[in-house]
């Protein structure tokens, strides 16, 4: 939905809220539905017929504007390559998409980086580039600031995100033991020596012993385990639907591992804008190399791409030396005909919402609430070094997960501005009770495919292995490929492809 | 009709116990002592209740009618009672005078509202039912208020508050019972009157008891307020009483005139002593010009720039007449030259332009928060380094090490986490306590050469002597491990609320 149209969307939303009974007046705030261009993405489906009037050269095209087509650029173009990043949105960032207002600067979705182990080098290098140091002498300003996150469990705020107000003793006896198997699973290697989890997802060992873990799902493997503590179950649930956008019932027991596994230290960088910092970082070193606003309509295998611009009225042409796919799958296998590996990953829809509020609400960066479908929310303002409180923007986030993905994608679709208004302020008034009172501005962003769910069999099937064969001059990358979305993922294949180009 | 006059037995009941216990809870507030308060305060109350008790008997006629008048009485007693007290605590000569006649004075017409009742039930009911029935409520009532009392009256809605409450409820009995009641009574329009009347002036008092709970409270801690200020970062207040002037940011004392001169000597002395020729001078936070003041004693200081975020705070400590007396109008020296910024940014915009410093005076607020936390980590200290001139020294206010120790070692061990070398150093502030300070230098080593210190002339506390003295730390100040204050953990404002906290 483009956000011109959404506004008057939202003017025609916020009639209907007046009209509603149970606030009887308009809202007192502005906002609306804003967010990806899926319906310019959908002329995909329907196919276009514009034929480019003539056809340009470059050395390689990338297709898509995210974290790892960014990359892929700015390693090419670090090379020496001359560049274009073809971006559909009207700017890049992909998933690390961003806001800015009078008040602060916001995410609308990925908004942390964990910090890296010193062995992750792609991703130590690159932040090093960006200025936050190095392995053991990070930037501390970009650090998240403590007290980092809480938990609202039975009407009372706690430290962390373990639940450990309130629970039994068996709870606390399965917290232990669920932890002490996590820190097992750190340091386990298998038979080929490799770290049983590792980031990125292909340096981790292909042994069977722990590759078989990727067949059933996280809650099957807990059961098995004699894992059963609500609390504990809560947690691990909210770690996969917070990682993945689905819950421990339909992702791997692998990836559920992963996510508790893979990593050795818990401090991470974060920023007002999320990951789009690191996005604006991307975007100053990539200047003139990005086009944005423009719908790639075909890729072919001998290296011609077709484009045309969002509001449909020119068709462009390019024939490059190389090509990288880094659009998802989804649309990937749109642009390119006789893909044969042609498999898609199921894809996660989310809401993100930010609201401005008049008062700061909390001192802490990430706040969860025990008993929500949300995942809570971040605070933007949380990272400043301005010593006075005052208005803050936080960053609301539900994966919807209540029903299948596309059932779920159609019910988010129907869901008016308004009703999402409702919904997200119900959740945050059971913490924090007059919050509605504060809000000055609420938009919410709809995300139909945010991130590919790593359910059993996608990270060490066969479909996955295939997705990362190139395609005659195609490379691909995007962390689709690792069957998990995160930002170190995207950063592997995005250097991958330029090496494999660079070769 | 039955049932109304029970409901009222439950309900003075509760009322009568609640003010009892507000006046045993402001006398000791007020008084200090509380064993001694509560006792004196329950004793005379029920000694009054039996006098009340007594006097019943003299009333003959129109029974209804004293009671109704006595409920009205109680409300506008018992409903001002909180208020008064507190007003009145500086204003009277003897307030255990009107403690007690409030007290006694309550206690009277409390003690007169049963027997009345009785009096008016016993018709009704049966003796023995109505004794059973009136004295059970009686004590229920009291179980009612001891227990709302602790658990909602005082921390959800304050004393003040609260006694107009309950003074409202026997207004509101009162009025019941002249509704219900009115073909037994005569002259009721003057009830009438009495009860709204009652009920408008408690209505105003429940209203607007923030506001005078505020006011007297002011009364009640022995200072005028001169001058009070919201700014976008802090409330500021500033009382006088008699020679003493104070300076609280949102409730904290910050100076006061009497003892002021300790704490500003101590913060810039043992660093502006130290240097040969201290040209150019950082302050960070200080808006009130205080050690600007001291600064401005070395000769050699040619500028002093003075940084603090609140435009208002220098604002009024460059213009007021009583405060530029006490700061000697430093803040309108021409050597120095005020920015209203945070601190981050101003040392991070400073270091972009190259500028440089001698010494540094940083005198914040106590890390009471996980926002002023962050003026106290190893990444501001990392800042500051970047606008230190090669030999600077600076000094930094640390909180007390008495009172917060591992706070005030925290600090000291994130300088020297930063590389800087530390000399921590303390004094007695009376009107604070004990207060710390620590002496660094960038680099390391440059402290224990034992160079003197050249003080000034004309100050109050420091000689060489008691300079010399403040660096020794007795074994219950002295250095604890603590760890370092990063933005990424905090350790600080975790300690500073753990050791503070145990004086609240």
């Amino acid at each position: 939905m483009n956000e011109r149209f959404s506004r008057r969307a939202f003017l025609a939303g916020s009639l209907a809220l007046g009209a509603c009974g149970k606030l009887g007046r308009s809202p007192s705030w502005t906002g609306g539905m804003v967010g990806a261009s899926h319906q310019v993405g959908h002329l995909l489906r329907s196919g276009t017929t514009m034929a480019p009037s003539q056809t340009d050269t470059a050395d390689v095209i990338v297709v898509g504007g995210g974290m790892a087509g960014l990359i892929a650029a700015l390693r090419l173009k670090q090379a020496g390559r001359q560049v274009v990043v073809i971006e559909l949105e009207p700017d890049v960032g992909g998933n690390a998409a961003s806001g800015r207002n009078a008040t602060s600067a916001y995410p609308w979705g990925a908004h942390y980086v964990p910090v890296p182990s010193a062995e992750m080098t792609d991703v130590c290098v690159l932040l090093g580039e960006f200025g936050l140091g190095r392995p053991g002498a990070w930037k501390e300003e970009t650090l998240c600031h403590d007290p980092n996150e809480r938990l609202w469990i039975r009407g009372h705020w706690q430290d962390g995100l373990v639940p450990s107000y309130g629970i039994s003793s068996s709870d606390k006896e399965q917290i232990e033991r669920f932890f002490a198997r996590m820190e097992v699973f750190k340091s386990c290697r298998g038979s080929d020596g490799r770290r049983a989890f590792a980031i990125p997802v292909d340096h981790s060992s292909s042994d069977l012993e722990f590759t078989a873990l990727d067949s059933l799902t996280m809650s099957a493997w807990l059961e098995r385990e004699g894992f059963n503590s609500p609390e504990l179950l809560w947690h691990i649930d909210y770690g996969c639907r917070d990682d993945y956008g689905a819950g421990s019932s339909v992702v791997s027991a692998w990836a559920g591992i992963h996510y508790f596994a893979a990593r050795e230290s818990s401090d991470l960088f974060t920023w007002p804008e999320g990951n789009g910092w690191l996005v604006a970082r991307l975007r100053e070193r990539l200047e003139g190399c990005l086009l944005p606003g423009h719908l790639v309509t075909r890729i072919t295998p001998d290296g011609r791409v077709e484009a045309i611009d969002a509001t449909g009225r020119s068709a462009r042409a390019w024939q490059a030396q190389a090509v990288v796919c880094a659009a998802p799958r989804f649309i990937a296998r749109h642009l390119i005909s006789d893909l044969p590996a042609a498999t898609v990953p199921d894809y996660s829809p989310w809401m993100v919402a930010n609201l401005t509020l008049r008062k700061s609400l909390s001192e802490c960066w990430d706040n969860v609430f025990r008993e929500s479908r949300s995942l809570g929310y971040v605070v933007a303002t949380h990272q400043s070094l301005y010593p006075a409180q005052g208005p803050t923007v936080i960053t609301y986030y539900q994966p919807l997960d209540h029903l299948p993905p596309a059932a779920a994608r159609e019910d988010a679709l129907k869901t008016s501005y308004p009703d999402w208004c409702g919904r997200i302020l119900a959740d945050l008034e059971q913490p924090h009770p007059g919050i509605t009172e504060q809000v000055g501005n609420l938009d919410v962003w709809l995300w139909g495919h945010a991130m590919a769910r790593p359910v059993p069999g996608l990270i060490h099937g066969e479909a996955r292995a295939r997705m990362k064969e190139p395609f005659g001059k195609i490379r691909f990358a995007h962390s689709d490929m690792s069957g998990l979305s995160i930002f170190e993922e995207a950063c592997h294949w995005g250097h991958e492809a330029a090496r494999s180009i660079l070769a | 009709m039955r049932l109304l006059l029970l409901a009222s037995v439950f309900t003075i009941a509760t009322c009568g116990l609640i003010y009892e216990l507000i006046a045993g809870t402001l006398a000791s507030y007020l008084l200090g002592d509380s064993v001694t308060q509560f006792s004196t305060v329950i004793g005379v109350y029920l000694f009054a209740m039996g006098v009340g008790s007594w006097l019943s008997k003299f009333v003959v006629k129109d029974v209804l009618a004293v009671f109704i008048r006595v409920e009205f009485l109680i409300g506008l007693v018992g409903g001002f009672s909180a208020l008064v007290l507190f007003a009145l605590f500086d204003e009277v000569a003897s307030f255990r005078v009107l403690l007690y006649g409030l007290v006694f004075l309550t206690g009277v017409l409390v003690g007169l509202e049963i027997p009345l009742l009785l009096r008016l039930l016993k018709d009704q009911l049966k003796f023995e039912d109505l004794v059973s029935r009136v004295l059970s409520l009686d004590y229920i009532g009291a179980l009612a208020a001891s227990l709302l009392f602790p658990l909602v009256l005082v921390p959800k809605l304050g004393l003040v508050r609260s006694s107009f409450l309950f003074g409202l409820m026997n207004a509101g009995v009162g009025l019941l019972a002249l509704h219900f009641l009115r073909e037994q009574l005569l002259r009721r329009k003057l009830l009438w009157a009495g009860g709204v009347m009652s009920l408008l002036l408690l209505g105003v008092g429940f209203a607007g008891a923030d506001h005078w709970q505020a006011w007297a409270e002011r009364s009640a801690y022995n200072e005028n307020v001169i001058f009070a200020h919201s700014s976008p970062y802090q409330r500021l207040v500033l009382t006088r009483h008699r020679d003493d002037l104070r300076l609280y940011l949102n409730g904290n004392l910050q100076f006061s005139s009497r003892d002021e001169y300790r704490y500003h000597e101590t913060l810039v002395h043992p660093v502006l002593s130290r240097l040969a020729s201290p040209r150019r001078v950082l302050v960070l936070g200080g808006g009130d010009g205080l050690a600007a003041r001291e600064i401005l004693r070395y000769p050699a200081v040619e500028s002093i720039t003075l940084v603090d975020l609140d435009a208002e705070m220098t604002r009024l400590f460059s213009t007021q007449p009583v405060l530029t007396a006490l700061n000697n109008g430093s803040l309108s020296s021409p050597r120095l030259h005020v920015e209203n910024a945070d601190a981050f940014s101003w040392l991070e915009k400073a270091a972009g332009e190259g500028r440089k410093f001698d010494a540094a005076i940083v005198d914040f607020p106590d890390p009471s928060n996980f926002s002023i936390g962050k003026l106290y980590s190893t990444a501001f200290y990392d800042k500051l380094r970047n606008v230190l001139a090669p030999g600077a020294l600076i000094s930094i206010q640390c909180t007390s090490p008495l009172a917060a120790r591992k706070s005030f070692w925290c600090i000291d061990e994130t300088l020297r986490a930063c590389g800087y070398d530390t000399a921590p150093y303390h004094v007695l502030v009376p009107s604070f306590g004990e207060w710390g300070f620590v002496l660094a230098a960038p680099d390391a080593q440059t402290l224990h050469d034992g160079s003197p210190h050249a003080l000034p002339d004309g100050l109050r506390y420091l000689t060489p002597e008691t300079l010399a003295e403040t660096f020794h730390f007795p074994p219950d100040m002295s250095a604890v491990p603590s760890g370092v204050n990063r933005l990424n953990n905090q350790v600080l404002v975790r300690h500073f609320e753990e050791e503070w906290g145990r004086y609240e």
